[in-house]
């Protein structure tokens, strides 16, 4: 790499309100998830919170308190800068980190991870007001992923 | 590489893993920057806000460390990662809360200091990786990143 790397120009064409997305770390689905935000989604601007699993580390209040103390303190953070308009909340198959923490089968964890996008949609509802909660879940379909809408 | 009941799983292999701050000007940077700047192919992403100094954060507020580091050796470990990229920036609100009592001036001192405290501990619980520390600033609508010595 040169010294200095410059990226290129960003647009304003996309989405101008203020987004927050909490998506998982794994790799596999890194370049999906930056193309569903920008295409998908149309977001040139969002902050974000990546981490193992997801939004799941916000609903871990009694099982392993530490996570949710410090999720919902950067949530909290991130609000105090700019109130999120829009909040997207993104699971997927096959996570890693469910299947460390969690353990189960197939089916159980897609349940499990369904049931944890819900209770941190309420959790997000209750600290900002008319907020837009949106859910999704991401397969990998070969080299590409599927995105689909939960509500 | 994931060893999953002995055998390895080649599916989740990341040549490396970032760590960024939640920043929202800079998401679409960081991933240029990522792809293109460092070439990286396969890469676990953890953002938070700040990035990497909730890993340094283990005696005034512990809990964000105890989260950041599980995280981090978590995804090390799992992915097989030998190079771990850490990146700040400029301008980082994250640093000016009143929390840590720092004043603008300070700002930046402080995140080479803690970029450089992060590399020494990664190098110490994880021996054998490879750290790179970052610095970004926006000029307009692009972004330039420049190398922590």
């Amino acid at each position: 790499m040169a010294e200095v790397f410059r990226s290129e120009r960003v647009g304003g064409e996309g989405e101008a309100g203020t987004a927050l997305v909490v998506q998982c770390s794994d790799p596999r689905y890194q370049p999906h998830f930056h193309d569903f935000l920008r295409r998908g989604l149309k977001l040139e601007r969002y902050a974000l919170l990546a981490v193992p699993g997801g939004a799941q580390f916000l609903t871990l209040v009694d099982f392993l308190p530490k996570f949710s103390w410090a999720g919902w303190r950067w949530v909290k953070f991130i609000g105090d800068i700019a109130p999120p308009s829009r909040v997207i909340l993104i699971a997927h198959e096959d996570c890693l980190w469910y299947k460390h923490v969690r353990r189960g089968k197939p089916g159980e964890l897609r349940a499990k991870q369904l049931d944890d996008l819900r209770r941190v949609e309420a959790g997000v509802r209750e600290r900002f007001r008319d907020v837009a909660v949106e859910l999704y879940f991401a397969r990998l379909d070969g080299s590409s992923a599927a995105f689909e809408s939960l509500g | 590489m994931v060893y999953q009941e002995g055998k390895l799983d080649p599916r989740v292999h990341a040549d490396t893993v970032a760590v960024l701050c939640s920043e929202a000007h800079y998401q679409r940077h960081f991933q240029e920057f990522l792809r293109r700047g460092l070439r990286t192919e396969h890469c676990a992403l953890m953002a938070v806000p700040g990035g990497a100094h909730c890993l340094t954060l283990a005696d005034s507020f512990p809990r964000f460390a105890w989260a950041g580091w599980r995280w981090l050796e978590f995804l090390i470990d799992q992915t097989g990662a030998e190079r771990v990229v850490l990146v700040a920036h400029e301008d980082c609100r994250w640093y000016l809360d009143r929390r840590f009592g720092l004043t603008s001036k300070q700002v930046r001192d402080r995140q080479s200091a803690d970029l450089q405290r992060v590399r020494a501990s990664i190098k110490e619980r994880i021996p054998g990786k490879r750290v790179e520390l970052y610095f970004g600033r926006l000029e307009g609508d692009r972004a330039t990143f420049e190398v922590v010595a």
